[in-house]
């Protein structure tokens, strides 16, 4: 088992059913060959099953239960409707409270909040783990955020009540970038962000009767 | 209708449409370079699988033409029959598609396997595959 993928298979064909195991199934996977194991720990194997079109999409929802921070996922595509839990997020970093999460490239993005401050923690879908991206430039709770062409905005919330107002993080470059000064003179948060045609970040307030459309960044970054 | 002719493993010719033989996109690039005169090889595919291919490309070809009266149900069923086989079986199927590269087949017959991986345990799942290795040999 060691040599091959799968016995009475070339390892091309076998690598073609193996793309088509599904997320939930790859820590299963992990334990019945470390020619498995090395497969579902690579980029190139996630890679291919996006190039195939392969790729699953799940909805993510953070939930409170008893004082604890779950994070759980749902594939609507699947034929057993059941969310599952995914790892705990670090709690001991982020707290339970005014912290965002955002979706990017197959891996979750759990930024700030009242104890994370200007901490970020990633969870990557493929190792099934959590670990520590580069702090934001300022500290956030209650910001609102947007995944937009690749790279993360947030925007809001900022815990000093000034300075930079919006930043965009690049996850190639593990790096944080300011953006231009929102003209809302004060410090804006709980609020929510959408993204409109793929390239504009929409920033409503939250709550009230209707929303109201506070900034719009286009073509940033 | 010009006709393509496929010779199997065991050098056995099986005789099919040209539209038909295109759905295999190893044997139209063949055609592509040596052309319909003389019948195309195919090494790696034995008579038995090779005509459960030509099946299955048949029963599509079909199922797609205006005025074809199968439902998506009846489509399904066909699929889901045609790969409710042993898995020595399914591997040559699986085998076969991939080198004669058909698209429809080869996601048909692959994610039969996926499926079996995802519904057992680490060990069956060894387990299945080793026997099934003993069972061709």
């Amino acid at each position: 088992m060691a040599t091959t993928l799968i016995p009475g298979l070339d390892d091309d064909a076998a690598y073609q059913c193996l793309l088509r195991v599904t997320l939930p199934s790859h820590g299963q996977m992990r334990q019945v060959s470390r020619a498995w194991r090395n497969l579902v720990s690579s980029a190139k194997f996630y890679d291919d099953r996006s190039a195939q079109g392969l790729d699953e999409e799940w909805l993510v929802a953070t939930v409170m239960l008893r004082q604890e921070t779950l994070i759980m996922a749902f594939n609507p595509n699947s034929a057993k409707k059941a969310w599952m839990i995914l790892p705990s997020p670090p709690q001991h970093i982020h707290g339970i409270a005014g912290f965002e999460c955002k979706a990017l490239g197959g891996k979750l993005y759990l930024l700030g909040g009242w104890r994370g401050k200007k901490l970020v923690s990633v969870f990557d879908s493929h190792t099934n783990r959590w670990s520590a991206a580069a702090p934001m430039l300022c500290p956030r709770a209650h910001c609102a955020s947007a995944a937009m062409e690749g790279r993360l905005y947030v925007v809001g919330g900022n815990l000093m009540g000034k300075g930079l107002d919006a930043e965009v993080y690049d996850p190639v470059e593990d790096r944080w970038e300011p953006l231009p000064q929102s003209p809302s003179p004060e410090t804006i948060a709980f609020h929510i962000a959408i993204v409109v045609d793929r390239t504009k970040m929409a920033v409503f307030s939250r709550g009230g009767v209707g929303a109201t459309l506070l900034l719009l960044y286009k073509d940033v970054g | 209708m010009v006709k393509v002719t496929l010779k199997s493993a065991e050098g056995d010719v099986f005789e099919v449409d040209e539209e038909l033989a295109l759905e295999s996109l190893m044997v139209k690039n063949m055609i592509e370079d040596v052309g319909l005169d003389s019948a195309i090889s195919l090494p790696n595919v034995s008579s038995t699988i090779l005509a459960k291919v030509i099946e299955y490309i048949k029963f599509h070809m079909d199922a797609q033409k205006d005025g074809s009266k199968k439902t998506s149900e009846e489509i399904k069923a066909f699929d889901d029959d045609f790969v409710n086989v042993g898995i020595p079986t399914l591997f040559e199927m699986v085998l076969a598609s991939n080198y004669l590269n058909v698209k429809s087949l080869l996601s048909l017959t692959c994610n039969t396997v996926a499926n079996m991986i995802k519904t057992k345990p680490p060990a069956e799942v060894k387990e299945m595959f080793t026997s099934a290795k003993q069972a061709k040999a």
